[in-house]
């Protein structure tokens, strides 16, 4: 087992670990907390999978944008109650971090080929022309849907 | 059992929706749920899959995912405004007036 196997597993069970504090979590802002760094840890396995562009996506749209709307969300409405405590069969799911650990650092894929930020770019930009234009209106028409939103909630507020 | 990791990942986001009944926490689960998927993907590079085509479906699934999560917590802002909660047992109606 090399080196880099043995980190993924780490990575790899730090994750499941992280996605096990968010279910456990009494406070939806330490649950908000810990799906970041599950998000960034994911990000980190991308990475060690020879995949720095998508790793640096996956960081910078999950961990920076998603979560900071996420703890947004967490500050702007009545969620700052504790939640029920969890009673002892569901403590049995930290047993997954160190099988994911161990699992992760056996199968570790050494020579899977690697995604560069270049080969993606062209990619996208040479062959999948119609399907990054449709991603971008997906994105305007998601950003167009929310001002709505917000506005129908505006208005609400002042009647 | 080179995608088992990624499959327990998966599990815990979807105990996470089971468990709680707070839409952030259930948006929380869908996040952890849709990036474990993603991890999938990205094992399944070395196996059946050409590099770039995964790359792809993950670009577009991290994509699709940051959209939904817009519009959904957009969604729970609004019904926290008007139901002072946001425990997914108190909304009924999404539509304006009904309770």
């Amino acid at each position: 087992m090399s080196a880099v196997a043995v980190i993924y597993g780490i990575t790899s069970a730090l994750t499941v670990a992280c996605g096990i504090g968010v279910l456990l979590a009494r406070r939806p802002l330490i649950a908000g907390f810990l799906l970041t760094a599950a998000m960034i840890g994911l990000g980190f396995l991308f990475w060690e999978l020879h995949s720095p562009m998508l790793a640096g996506i996956q960081i910078l749209v999950y961990g920076g944008g998603v979560l900071v709307m996420v703890l947004f969300v967490v500050m702007l409405t009545p969620s700052g109650q504790s939640l029920p405590s969890i009673s002892w069969p569901w403590r049995a799911v930290w047993l997954l971090v160190p099988l994911s650990g161990y699992l992760a650092a056996r199968t570790y894929p050494a020579h899977a080929p690697q995604i560069s930020g270049r080969q993606l770019g062209q990619w996208l930009l040479m062959r999948q022309g119609l399907p990054l234009e449709v991603l971008g209106v997906l994105l305007l028409l998601a950003l167009a849907a929310v001002l709505a939103i917000a506005q129908a909630q505006s208005e609400e507020g002042r009647s | 059992m080179i995608y088992a990791p990624a499959l327990a990942l998966a599990c815990i986001g979807f105990l996470v929706m089971i468990r709680h009944r707070q839409a952030l926490l259930l948006f929380m689960g869908v996040e952890i749920l849709l990036a474990a998927g993603n991890w999938v993907a990205l094992l399944a590079v070395d196996q059946r899959l050409l590099s770039q085509h995964v790359a792809v479906f993950i670009l577009f699934s991290i994509v699709v995912a940051a959209a939904e999560a817009t519009l959904g917590l957009s969604i729970v802002l609004r019904l926290a405004h008007r139901h002072r909660t946001i425990d997914v047992r108190a909304f009924t109606s999404l539509r304006d007036g009904g309770e």
